[in-house]
């Protein structure tokens, strides 16, 4: 099992290949592998997706994602 | 008069046969993930989601059928106080995933809840299923003449025989449909094995969008049907496969692209993704075989393991405990297996090949069921791991640097705990060859049946887990 942060401004829900996965701001458990983050709710962020391959992350070190407001 | 009689015959033996066909599977006019039977498509008032229950009922007959039955009652028998609310704890069962005997417990504890417990003298489990010779009334079956036309066709067998046996006497006519217009707890998820891929089948609407298929026309005793399928006993059970013309190919699920990417990095995940592409063609695969769910799985914990460890499941137990909804799992695993038989090595004379065939049957399917409670026990330590260690570090920053703090969050880890039933925890060595010994089939005698409702509820009470749970309760 591996680890993501995905960061922004707001609380929104985090997609993980479309799926919702958590909330923004909250370390997040998800599968070893390639995956690709959006965000819930209104367009109003950038990057528009992030494809990352996760892996040899921890609870303390987990992927970091950033998403920003446009 | 005779001419007439033997024209009549012989069109009833021509055309008879012709006649008799598995139920067909109904086409799904268009993917939805809103609709059909999906665990997100649930409500259920009296069962929360922050103590979330999974119970896996293993096959081995009525054998399995009766133990995982014991487990019922005693869970109903079993007070609990959550979040302020007095219950029980049958009444926060989240989930049951069952194969073969134990899908018979299940499937008519979901289809008809309470009624499950009405007592043997009334219409119910225990006079229709549990203590009753299904085995024998399905042997006669075969003796009725008007099953003989039919068992003559190629597209009807002894599997679809069985199936309408099971709907008409024991599970009434309730369709998959009737599930999800009544959409309670717990989701019920009856495995099955696909024979050519030897995958679990999973009787969810998930496993059938790729087959463009309609879950909600199937009936239960189709599903009951397929996941005690045993081989030889019955022949496949054959369902049909839609896939491609309900724009699923078009609008998969986004996790099996990224999923293809992961042959070397993750490959049962990579594994996944294509076993769920077999059913996207149905020109390649217009037929799908399904047979006993143990061949795959004879616990019927591997759903719950894979939902525990992946997020790319229908039922997706990371994603629950990511959003913090999960407080506490606790996952019931209830195993029927029977014990091999050790005295091949009293004799110099080798084994003969029936009891060959009996070891290569059942031993890899022990074998498997093995690695799998392993896994199960490995992944919720190495989750408790994530949890300590995030905790341990962040205590010794407290403590030695309290200005600075970490710069991410903890995961959102419940309290685990996981018991497992099985005969192997009986301390007395005569008690657990009596149970070991026990045979597998759909009838038992009524004193066996009571033994193992008996045993159910006192291999429960005897858990360091159950009474640690119990205990923990105000």
């Amino acid at each position: 099992m591996e680890h993501v942060f995905v960061s922004f401004k707001e609380d929104r829900k985090v997609l993980a290949n479309g799926k919702k996965q958590g909330q923004t701001n909250q370390t997040l458990l998800i599968p070893k592998g390639h995956h690709s983050f959006t965000l819930d709710g209104l367009q109003n962020y950038h990057p528009e997706k992030v494809d990352a391959v996760i892996q040899n992350t921890t609870s303390l070190s987990p992927y970091k994602i950033e998403f920003n407001l446009k | 008069m005779r001419i007439l009689s033997s024209i009549l015959l012989l069109l009833l033996v021509s055309v008879l046969p012709g006649c008799a066909s598995y139920p067909h599977t109904p086409r799904l006019d268009h993917y939805d993930l809103a609709k059909g039977y999906r665990y997100d498509q649930l409500s259920d008032q009296k069962n929360s989601d922050s103590l979330f229950v999974i119970l896996s009922f293993s096959g081995g007959g009525t054998r399995a059928a009766a133990l995982s039955y014991g487990v019922l009652e005693k869970l109903r028998n079993t007070p609990i106080v959550w979040e302020g609310k007095h219950s029980n704890l049958l009444n926060e069962v989240d989930v049951i995933s069952s194969v073969s005997g134990g899908s018979f417990t299940a499937g008519y504890y979901r289809a008809f809840g309470e009624a499950i417990f009405k007592e043997k003298n009334e219409s119910g489990f225990l006079r229709d299923f549990l203590y009753r010779d299904i085995e024998g009334e399905l042997l006669t079956q075969l003796f009725y003449p008007t099953n003989w036309f039919r068992l003559a066709s190629p597209w009807y067998s002894r599997i679809d025989m069985a199936t309408e046996f099971y709907d008409a006497e024991i599970f009434k006519g309730v369709k998959y449909a009737d599930l999800v217009n009544h959409p309670i707890k717990p989701y019920l998820m009856i495995n099955a094995t696909d024979m050519s891929l030897g995958a679990r089948f999973t009787f969810e609407q998930a496993q059938f969008d790729p087959m463009c298929a309609d879950l909600g026309g199937v009936g239960l005793a189709r599903a009951v049907a397929a996941s005690s399928n045993f081989p030889v006993a019955f022949p496949p059970m054959t369902i049909d496969n839609h896939g491609g013309t309900c724009g699923y190919n078009q609008q998969q699920p986004g996790w099996i692209a990224q999923a293809e990417q992961d042959l070397l990095l993750n490959p049962s995940r990579y594994k996944n993704a294509m076993l769920f592409k077999t059913y996207q063609d149905s020109n390649k695969r217009p037929f799908i075989h399904l047979l006993d769910g143990g061949i795959a799985d004879n616990l019927g914990l591997r759903g719950p393991l894979e939902a525990l460890i992946s997020s790319d499941t229908e039922l997706n137990l990371q994603g629950k405990m990511n959003n913090g909804s999960i407080k506490k799992l606790l996952i019931i695993t209830v195993d029927a297996k029977s014990q091999p038989d050790l005295n091949y090595d009293s004799s110099a004379i080798p084994p003969n090949v029936i009891d060959v065939l009996k070891v290569v049957a059942n031993v890899p399917m022990d074998n498997f069921s093995f690695e799998t409670t392993e896994t199960l026990r490995k992944s919720i330590t190495e989750l408790e791991k994530d949890k300590n260690t995030y905790l341990a570090c962040q205590s010794q920053l407290k403590q030695h640097c309290p200005a600075a703090m970490l710069n991410t969050p903890a995961p959102n880890i419940p309290e685990l705990d996981f018991i497992y039933i099985g005969f192997e925890l009986l301390a007395n060595a005569t008690e657990r060859d009596k149970f070991f010994n026990m045979k597998t089939s759909f009838s038992l005698p009524d004193s066996q049946i009571n033994d193992l409702r008996d045993v159910a509820k006192r291999l429960l009470d005897e858990s360091a887990t159950y009474q640690k749970f119990v205990k923990a309760m105000p």
